[in-house]
């Protein structure tokens, strides 16, 4: 049994993105038309999922026509966001070629095959790796917005143009819920990331080809220059630069080439091979690869994002599903019904009248602080006490000692406090005493102080008691109404015993 | 073993019984309950789910009431030596069992049939004879027997006096649970204790105290949510008056009201209803606001003087009316109404909204909000209902009354950041007609932060 129950406990189901952006647009709908869609096979089926809450509200949202409408207009935008993705990059690729073609291409329009090799690789490299400092600033430094501008703004462009395109309840409903999901949990920072460095590896990879053609049916000369700084310190760049392609076998420029092949140096332009390479690797490996390297990282993340991604079950949203998706019990029904046919109740015993005698048999029933009750002090020399009863033995001793009281009393009184429930033990005990006295049985309730200050209600519980004086057939019940005041007990049965005495013929 | 654990919930007449269930499967509708002897007169059961799974079976059956009568009859049939196991055998299988016994018998079958029995003390009565009884009785059921002490939460009860009455037959494991006044500690310690007595059933009882643990928390959370959702709505809500004729104020300011209350009314909905209580769990201030009569209502001077605010003096355009607002006309407005330096500084960033409002000035509009102190009271008296809501057992039975509060957070100072951002965006408010910016991420922040401030003051007792 253990085994199972905790398999299944870690085996919780869990909904993939599609669903929770269902539940999301579901919800956004309900937030805003203010009451939920009250669809009984919705509820049914989310009832029936089992699971966790959220995989009940995922379902039950699924269920709804209004999911289901929403789930279908979400596979139409995949592929419109698909083919629009495509067609960004493309658009990317080829503003990529054309930069580098106008690279390549201003020697030649100005009459010259001479490339100064870090001019061309600052054009093409320079305001990308310009960005990417300013992407990574982002992500450092507004971690909740970041996610690059490019990538940020195309998101914002596809939602823009989304919103004024699409017509119809569903689709801008996805939208919508795409936006608040985008939100959360950093996934929209790493999609925009992702999409960031995607166009901009697009762009790249459309310089890098745009380079390799021009390179690979042109001819340059390759040079470099500098009025300010040392040729020492361009040596060592190109040199660093050129490691890492070098590692990968390509023809790099060595120290000799490179001061060969500053401006001016040489007549003959040499080593046209190591510096194309060179320059082809430069770009490979600072531009293309880095950017490739984060959009997959970037990928990554918005995919654990978006698989850490759940609901926000404590949103008001959320919340009121829960009590009728998420029962707390559920009831099994009467296992052992009442007896069919109650037994009828007997007929009530005859009324008895006071006859004679001039003394009171008290006896006190369950009361409450029993020792100091007032039955135990009373200076009455009519009033004969026959003890208390508490337990199933006194109540032996206290029915023999009214049975055997000689002479016989007026009357027997019974004092019972308010504060018990009357219960069958009682009704057995008044039944029993009436049986083997011949005296009228008189109840007399008290403390009823004690059940007020106990927040019980005095005529609900008295009520309780005049039905059980009924059955039983006690001749009296005092006090005869039920008072909000709580006069004294004792009082009242002198008065009452009193009258009874005067009623006597 | 793939059966349930099942409990039997025994007990004198009229002891909470069916309370206790209620309580503790959420289920305000469970059985019947009454003041009265006998209401349940057949064994009815339960389960406890969690995740739809069930982890628990609690019966509740008939009140005893003369478990005397069975030891007599026990006496008297078994020639006087001490009653035992079998001795019940022979009394479930005589005719008095099934005849004026009836009740007793379908109690001690019951017990026989579960794992555990729950005996169910009204802490405030005395420890009579008859009890003992009860416990001899069902001692012969040969089931460990987990006494609860009920109704413990109020002045008058003998918990003291139960426990060592209760220790002197053995029975040292004795928990005290509220049946009416819920505590979520009293709950985990009960089922910690039946853990102890239990082994085989350890696993589904962790799970269960889990369960309820996790369930209190996300309540607290979202209840708080649901509270700080309708403090945005009704700070953000601005009411623009065309001309400024004093028929159209008083009729902007009926609207307001009236949206005003709407709202707080479906943020009671939703916290009952969050709490699995029936609407009629707190008609003690619904009624009034529904049929007009307004005993307690939130704009009179008297509701603001009964939770001790201070009516803002210059700021009182309807005293009579019953509602102090601040007409806002630019100049003046941006001292009234809202807080000072919150305003400065959100304008700033604002101008649209300040283009906006220099456009309703100039046709001669002029807004209408909310005032402080209405804000004020409308989240004293949420934040009081979820606190009654988190204490309330489900067994109780009579409507939530609540009481003036005694926590001063939300008297004194100034309103928390949240509010005041809110007054400054009309757009956040489903209660305006333009609501655009129900879904914005500023909301959103603002919701969270207000949020945890609520859920902040929920956690102190």
């Amino acid at each position: 049994m253990n085994t199972h129950i905790s398999d299944k406990a870690s085996q919780a189901p869990h909904g993939r993105f599609t669903d929770r952006l269902v539940a999301e647009a579901v919800r956004l709908h309900e937030d805003r038309a203010g009451r939920v869609i009250d669809e009984t096979s919705a509820w049914q089926a989310g009832r029936d999922a089992g699971g966790d809450l959220e995989h009940r509200v995922l379902v039950r949202a699924g269920a709804t026509r209004l999911g289901g409408q929403v789930r279908e207009s979400l596979g139409g935008a995949r592929t419109l966001a698909g083919w629009l993705l495509i067609l960004i990059l493309l658009l990317t690729g080829l503003s990529g070629m054309a930069a580098a073609g106008a690279a390549l291409a201003a020697p030649l329009v100005a009459g010259s095959s001479q490339i100064n090799i870090l001019w061309a690789l600052g054009s093409l490299l320079g305001v990308q790796l310009l960005m990417l400092l300013l992407w990574a600033m982002f992500m450092l430094v507004r971690p909740r917005g970041g996610g690059g501008l490019l990538g940020q703004g195309v998101l914002g462009l596809g939602g823009g143009l989304a919103r004024r395109m699409v017509r119809g309840q569903a689709p801008v409903l996805a939208i919508r819920a795409l936006l608040q999901l985008m939100s959360r949990n950093g996934l929209g920072r790493w999609s925009a990331g992702t999409l960031t460095h995607l166009i901009w590896a697009a762009f790249t990879a459309g310089a890098l080809l745009m380079c390799l053609w021009a390179l690979s049916v042109r001819q340059y000369d390759f040079i470099w220059g500098t009025t300010l700084l040392a040729e020492d310190h361009f040596v060592a760049l190109i040199t660093a630069l050129g490691l890492l392609p070098g590692w990968l076998g390509l023809p790099m420029p060595d120290e000799a080439l490179i001061r060969a092949s500053r401006l001016g140096v040489t007549e003959d332009a040499l080593g046209r091979v190591q510096w194309s390479s060179w320059l082809l690797g430069s770009l490979l490996f600072y531009g293309l690869l880095p950017r490739l390297g984060l959009g997959l990282w970037c990928a990554l993340m918005a995919r654990r994002a978006r698989r850490r991604l759940r609901l926000d079950l404590a949103s008001p949203g959320y919340a009121r599903l829960a009590p009728r998706l998420l029962p707390n019990s559920q009831r099994l029904g009467v296992v052992d019904p009442p007896p069919l046919s109650l037994l009828l109740p007997p007929e009530p015993p005859r009324h008895r009248e006071r006859h004679g005698g001039a003394t009171l048999a008290l006896l006190g029933y369950e009361l409450e602080q029993a020792n100091e009750h007032w039955i135990q002090h009373h200076k009455h020399p009519a009033w004969i006490p026959l003890g208390q009863v508490d337990d199933r033995h006194t109540r032996r001793d206290v029915l023999a000692a009214a049975q055997a009281l000689q002479p016989p009393p007026a009357v027997v009184v019974v004092v019972c406090s308010l504060a018990r429930t009357p219960d069958r033990s009682t009704e057995g005990f008044l039944t029993d005493l009436r049986t083997r006295t011949r005296a009228p049985v008189w109840l007399l309730l008290d403390q009823q102080d004690m059940a007020r200050a106990r927040g019980i209600d005095p005529r609900a519980r008295r009520t309780a008691w005049e039905q059980l004086a009924e059955r039983t057939g006690v001749d009296r019940l005092l006090p005869e109404r039920p008072t909000d005041e709580d006069r004294a007990a004792a009082e009242i049965l002198e008065a009452a015993f009193a009258a009874s005495e005067d009623a006597t013929p | 073993m793939t059966s349930i654990l099942e409990v039997a919930v025994v007990g004198h007449t009229n002891t909470g019984k069916t309370s206790l269930l209620r309580t503790l499967s959420r289920d305000t509708e469970f059985g019947e309950v009454r003041d009265a002897p006998a209401t349940t007169r057949h064994v009815e059961g339960t389960q406890l789910l969690v995740d739809g799974e069930p982890l628990m079976t609690l019966y509740d059956t008939p009140g005893l009431e003369d478990a005397s009568g069975i030891l007599d009859w026990l006496d008297e049939t078994g020639g006087g030596r001490q009653a035992r196991g079998d001795d019940l055998e022979r009394f479930l299988e005589s005719p008095d069992a099934a005849g004026r016994f009836d009740q007793e018998t379908k109690v001690l079958r019951q017990l026989r049939a579960s794992q555990v029995g729950l005996y169910v003390i009204d802490a405030r009565e005395p420890v009579l004879g008859k009890y003992r009884d009860e416990l001899t009785v069902l001692g012969l059921c040969a089931r460990p027997l987990l006494p609860v002490l009920n109704f413990v939460a109020g002045p008058h009860n003998r918990a003291q006096e139960w426990r060592d009455a209760l220790a002197r037959l053995g029975l040292h494991a004795v928990i005290t649970f509220d049946s009416v006044v819920y505590d979520l500690q009293g709950e985990l310690r009960l089922y910690e204790k039946l853990r102890s007595l239990l082994d085989p059933w350890r696993i589904p009882l962790e799970r269960l105290m889990q369960a309820r643990e996790r369930e209190a928390h996300w309540l607290r959370q979202a209840a708080a949510e649901t509270v700080a959702d309708m403090l945005i709505d009704v700070a953000a809500c601005v009411m623009v008056v065309e001309g400024g004729g004093r028929h159209d104020t008083e009729k902007a300011m009926e609207t307001l009201q009236d949206r005003v209350r709407e709202r707080e009314q479906a943020c009671v909905d939703a916290l009952l209803n969050l709490f699995r209580f029936r609407p009629s769990d707190y008609l003690g201030e619904r009624l009034p606001l529904e049929d007009g009569q307004w005993g307690l209502d939130l704009f009179t001077p008297e509701a603001l003087r009964h939770y001790g605010l201070r009516t803002g003096e210059g700021a009182a355009v309807g005293g009579a009316m019953g509602m102090a607002v601040d007409v806002m006309a630019l100049g003046t407005t941006l001292g009234a109404g809202t807080a000072v330096g919150a305003a400065a500084g959100a304008l700033l960033g604002n101008t649209l909204d300040l283009g906006r409002r220099l456009m309703h000035r100039m046709q001669g509009h002029r807004e209408l909000r909310v005032n402080n102190n209405t804000l004020r009271l409308l989240a004293l008296r949420q934040c009081q209902l979820v606190q009654a809501l988190i204490h309330r057992g489900h067994g109780a039975d009579q409507a939530l009354q609540l009481d003036a509060p005694t926590d001063d957070t939300w008297r004194k100072g100034s309103l928390p950041k949240p509010v005041q951002k809110a007054r400054l965006y009309p757009e956040w408010s489903r209660l305006n007609s333009d609501a655009t910016g129900t879904e914005s991420r500023a909301r959103a922040q603002a919701l969270d932060a207000l949020t945890l401030l609520l859920s902040g003051d929920a956690d102190t007792p």
